[in-house]
């Protein structure tokens, strides 16, 4: 029960002899004696602080740190002596006669008897700082008076609004006049934080936390309905401030700045990056005021001029980072006093500013400019930027992790080369819009900046697959930006999810919208390829423009017009999850037939969609080309009309069949490589011939045996009734044959059948093209597509299976365009293939 | 070439713990107060009009700690005296959010009064590690715990009145884990 325990313990003559106090007991200095206790870092505001990137800075912390626990200490026994002195609590709910004798320091009044009682109150302090839960925090509250004191500001001193539900709860308290609460709650809170309830936030609310005189950090990003007055009110008496953001407020005006000049001489950041109505004296007023200004946001200020700037940087030596996107007054003049005064500089963000060149890292005197410190640069849209200035400045800082350059119009590859050697210190780099760089510049950015993390790319139209190939060698990207890259194709996307092993799967975020050309399937590896993705955007490319894929997608943002509405494609988070989920099913399982024919016709009338006619003359031309439509007609007839029962005139599939071999515009490219990958992927499709119509059974038998009668595919003998197993050595033999062997044993077939056809009078004319079209069907079945039905589907064989067949699928695809290609080219003089494409 | 000074430290109860100087030097106070009394040990050489002392064991009284609790202080510093720990204040966060050590946790599995005994030493010998492992521990005790709970488990006395209890509840339940 000896209070002297923890009130006046003596310090011992050792701590003495060697000028250390221990602990508080003689402590009324706190900051003399911060270093000898080993309490000294049990302040609260030491604790961890996850929801404000504005306060990552640690050295903003450093300052109050050292004495802080005990500060707080002192205070709540300064409030423990006043309310036993003064015998009534002074809210006047009613007191503990018990303790209001006037004596604090009988141990009856702490409440607290040993074992616990010989602990110190600084030491409590340090325990109760390892409570994580509020909830916990207050049960200590309730336990007794002294503990009570001591926690009370741990509760309150960064109340934790993470919801509406809190915030209510919070107002409700905060409404009350102070003379009504057990303690006056204003005093201990000193971060004030309401970014994560930014909609709800009204200026009556904020009003509530006027004389919250202790606040250390204000955050009210987004806080749209907050205006100027209300924030300027609780600035009012705020002498401890050291950092507010107003990121995201609407109405910043001249008096906040004014409030915060006259109240907040302590002020080390400043983020109101939305200052548009401030006048140029409330900026200079505050930079007068706060010399200890580190970080500082003024986006978009009118005001800010180089005689600002200027000011900045004379009196605050301790700026750390400044943003001044969009101020466009600021001259070299500044910019170079700027970088050869602060010495602390690392950050510097300006934008949409045509002043700024190389020049600003000149200097007069012929000295070179020291930019060691400086991390992050961001020049966005600084046209006269050019390579020069890119290169100077790349030798003059030369641990830059962050750049932005985007829409540096003026930069080529020569800039990436000189970001190259910025090596493995650069993390981030964002070229978006420089239009002129191309693949070999990104390669040896790429190649030399290995460790990467974000690199965005979107409209350097010049890039192609070779810079993805590139960027999947990259083992910590985590993001990657190709928006309207409309030169990356699946190829490059394949690419990259090939790449998946050497990256730990750490890619998150990946951009892709606009670029046209992507296909399903290559979606899906990435998709499978790194589990941690997050956020996948597809907007504008037709492939994913489908109802089953997009209602995974995001709502698109209101504002968007109804075209742009259509076309939006974003998947995050659980959306891309199921996307995964969906396309697996869609890719690891059969089609159902019914899902599959839905898709043909999509894709046959996107691609015929207004086409009338297409202009035949030259493939008409050649013969074999005329055999080739008519062999692809007869295969959609029979899969389209026959297999799934519909009841397309052959008119319209030979339209489509003439777009595809004529004039097939690059859009619908991979609409054409889906509907082969359907035709294809399609094991059930033997199923309903094995017991065909006997006409037609007749038809095949003699197509295959004319077949077999040539010398050089060896199809053996096919038996009716014993076909099917007979057929199977076939396919894996056929396995093996290229491609070209394909177009040859298929070509042979149709030959064959065609001069069968015709040595049989009696054969009528309609069943001509139907019996070729078996015998060339059935032989591209057999050869190329059907293998499935031979190899045993384990996972992992399923899927080395897969990559074959699709790279193989690619490669006819290919050639089917390429022979689309010559054939054009060898057989007609007017149009070149380039041309046809653009003809629609 | 230099022979160790020998070190004893002396307890309230007039005990002597001869220590070596790595384990002793876990304690700030002790490591700082060391560096006062013996200057660099290269120097030592040169030094040579305190060579009669330098065979003297030094004895460091350490008036606020009884030889009970010394034991297991000195225990402690063995088992960690290879372990340098940084001397890092800024990484507080994830060091409180970091959970105990197995080691700690089983050494200081003792009645609450020797628990006690052990965080006051080690605040007053500033030793950080074992002072952070001891709130912990104590803090570990209080969780999820209710208020009753809680005094009984320390022996605290109540001392609100039902209306302060009311009074303070009220004003603090808003305050929600996330």
């Amino acid at each position: 029960m000896d209070h002297n325990d923890y009130t006046a313990r003596p310090a011992s003559p050792l701590g003495r002899a060697f000028g250390i106090t221990q602990g508080l007991q003689d402590g009324q200095t706190p900051s003399a004696n911060a270093s000898s206790s080993a309490v000294a870092s049990a302040s609260p505001s030491a604790s961890s602080d996850e929801d404000d990137d504005f306060e990552r800075d640690a050295d903003t912390e450093r300052q109050p740190q050292g004495g802080a626990a005990k500060q707080l200490l002192l205070r709540a026994r300064a409030r423990i002596e006043s309310r036993l002195r003064h015998g009534v609590n002074h809210n006047g709910i009613g007191h503990n006669s018990s303790a209001n004798n006037g004596d604090y320091n009988s141990a009856l009044y702490y409440g607290v008897e040993k074992p616990i009682g010989v602990l110190p109150p600084e030491v409590l302090c340090l325990i109760f700082s390892y409570i994580n839960s509020k909830g916990d925090l207050l049960s200590v509250a309730l336990t007794c008076k002294y503990w009570a004191e001591l926690i009370v500001e741990l509760i309150w001193f960064r109340p934790g609004i993470s919801g509406e539900r809190v915030y209510k709860r919070l107002g409700k308290v905060m409404e009350k006049p102070r003379d009504e609460t057990y303690w006056d709650y204003r005093l201990y809170i000193k971060r004030l934080n309401l970014s994560l309830v930014p909609s709800i936030v009204t200026n009556r609310y904020l009003d509530m936390f006027q004389g919250c005189q202790n606040l250390e950090r204000i955050t009210l990003v987004n806080c749209t309905h907050v205006g100027s007055g209300s924030v300027a009110s609780l600035l009012h008496g705020c002498g401890r401030l050291q950092s507010i953001d107003l990121t995201g407020v609407r109405d910043i005006r001249d008096d906040i700045y004014e409030q915060l000049g006259l109240n907040c001489k302590r002020l080390q950041g400043l983020y109101a990056p939305g200052s548009f109505n401030v006048t140029k004296p409330a900026v200079l007023q505050v930079i007068q005021c706060c010399p200890l200004l580190k970080r500082v946001k003024l986006s978009d200020c009118p005001g800010v001029d180089d005689e600002v700037l200027l000011a900045l940087v004379s009196n605050c030596p301790n700026l750390v980072e400044i943003d001044l996107h969009g101020c466009d007054k600021i001259t070299n003049v500044a910019l170079h006093e700027m970088f050869a005064t602060l010495e602390f500089l690392k950050e510097f963000k300006i934008s949409k500013n045509e002043n700024v060149t190389g020049a600003c890292f000149d200097s007069t005197d012929g000295s070179e400019l020291c930019l060691d410190r400086l991390r992050i640069i961001d020049f966005t849209q600084c046209p006269n930027i050019a390579d020069s200035a890119i290169e100077k400045f790349v030798s003059l800082a030369p641990r830059l992790r962050n750049v932005v350059l985007s829409k540096c119009t003026a930069i080529t590859d020569r800039s990436l080369r000189a970001i190259a050697t910025l090596g493995k210190s650069l993390h981030y780099v964002h070229l978006g819009h420089c239009s002129n760089i191309t693949d070999f510049g990104a390669r040896e950015l790429i190649k030399s900046c290995y460790r990467l993390q974000y690199i965005d790319l979107a409209c350097c139209t010049q890039l192609t697959n070779a810079t993805v190939v590139e960027l999947a060698q990259l083992p910590k990207l985590k993001r990657i930006g190709l928006v309207k890259c409309s030169q990356i194709t699946d190829e490059g996307i394949l690419a990259l999810a090939e790449n998946s092993r050497t990256h730990e799967d750490n890619l998150e975020r990946v951009h892709l919208s606009y670029c046209m050309n992507l296909t399903i399937y290559p979606i899906y590896r990435l998709l499978k390829a790194f589990p941690k993705l997050t956020h996948i955007s597809l907007t504008g490319v037709a492939q994913f423009l489908r109802h089953d894929i997009t209602q995974f997608c995001r709502d698109p943002p209101q504002e968007f017009n109804p075209h742009q509405k259509s076309i939006f494609c974003v998947f995050s988070g659980e959306g891309v999850n199921q996307l995964r989920v969906y396309l697996t099913q869609l890719i690891e399982t059969p089609q159902d037939p019914e899902r599959e024919i839905n898709e043909l016709l999509d894709i046959i009338n996107s691609v015929t969609d207004g086409v009338s006619s297409v202009d035949d003359t030259l493939l008409n031309a050649d013969p074999l080309q005329r055999q080739r439509l008519r062999v692809f007609v007869d295969t959609l007839d029979r899969f389209i009309n026959d297999y799934h029962g519909m009841r397309i005139p052959r008119e319209n599939l030979e339209l489509f069949a003439k777009c595809v071999f004529t004039r097939l515009p690059a859009v619908h490219v991979p609409r054409i490589q889906r509907f082969f990958q359907i035709l294809q992927n399609h094991p059930l499709q033997l199923q309903p011939r094995r017991q065909p119509p006997a006409r037609q059974t007749t038809q095949i038998h003699q197509a295959v045996q004319t077949t077999q009668a040539t010398p050089a595919p060896q199809v053996p003998t096919p038996n009716q009734m014993a076909g099917q197993p007979q057929r199977q050595p076939t396919l894996l033999q056929n396995q093996r044959l290229q491609p070209q062997q394909l177009v040859q044993l298929s070509e042979q077939a149709r030959v064959q059948a065609q001069s069968q056809a015709q040595s049989q009078p009696d054969s009528q004319s309609n069943s001509e093209p139907q019996s070729r079209s078996q015998a060339q069907y059935e032989t591209r079945l057999v050869g190329g597509v059907h293998r499935e039905f031979a190899i045993p589907r384990t996972p992992v064989e399923a899927e080395l299976f897969r990559r074959q067949q699709y790279g193989q699928q690619q490669q006819q695809f290919g050639d089917e365009q390429s022979e689309n290609r010559t054939a054009e080219q060898g057989g007609r003089n007017s149009s070149d293939p380039d041309e046809a494409m653009e003809d629609l | 070439m230099t022979k160790e000074r020998q070190i004893a430290i002396i307890t309230s109860d007039g005990d002597r713990f001869p220590v070596e100087r790595k384990v002793a030097e876990k304690s700030i106070l002790i490591k700082n107060m060391l560096k006062n009394l013996l200057p660099v040990e290269g120097e030592e050489g040169e030094d040579s009009e305190s060579d009669e002392e330098d065979d003297e064991p030094i004895e460091i009284p350490t008036q606020n700690v009884r030889s009970a609790v010394m034991k297991n202080i000195l225990e402690w510093c063995e088992h960690y005296k290879d372990i340098n720990f940084p001397d890092d204040e800024q990484d507080d966060d994830s060091k409180k959010s970091a959970p105990i050590d197995p080691w700690d946790s089983n050494f200081l599995n003792v009645d609450q009064e020797m628990l006690y005994e052990i965080i006051l030493a080690a605040n007053y010998l500033n030793i950080k590690p074992l002072l952070n492992a001891g709130c912990k521990v104590v803090a570990e005790m209080i969780r999820g715990k209710s208020p009753e709970e809680i005094r009984k488990t320390f022996n605290i006395v109540n001392d609100f009145t039902p209306e302060e209890e009311a009074a303070i509840r009220r004003e603090n339940e808003w305050a929600e884990d996330r």
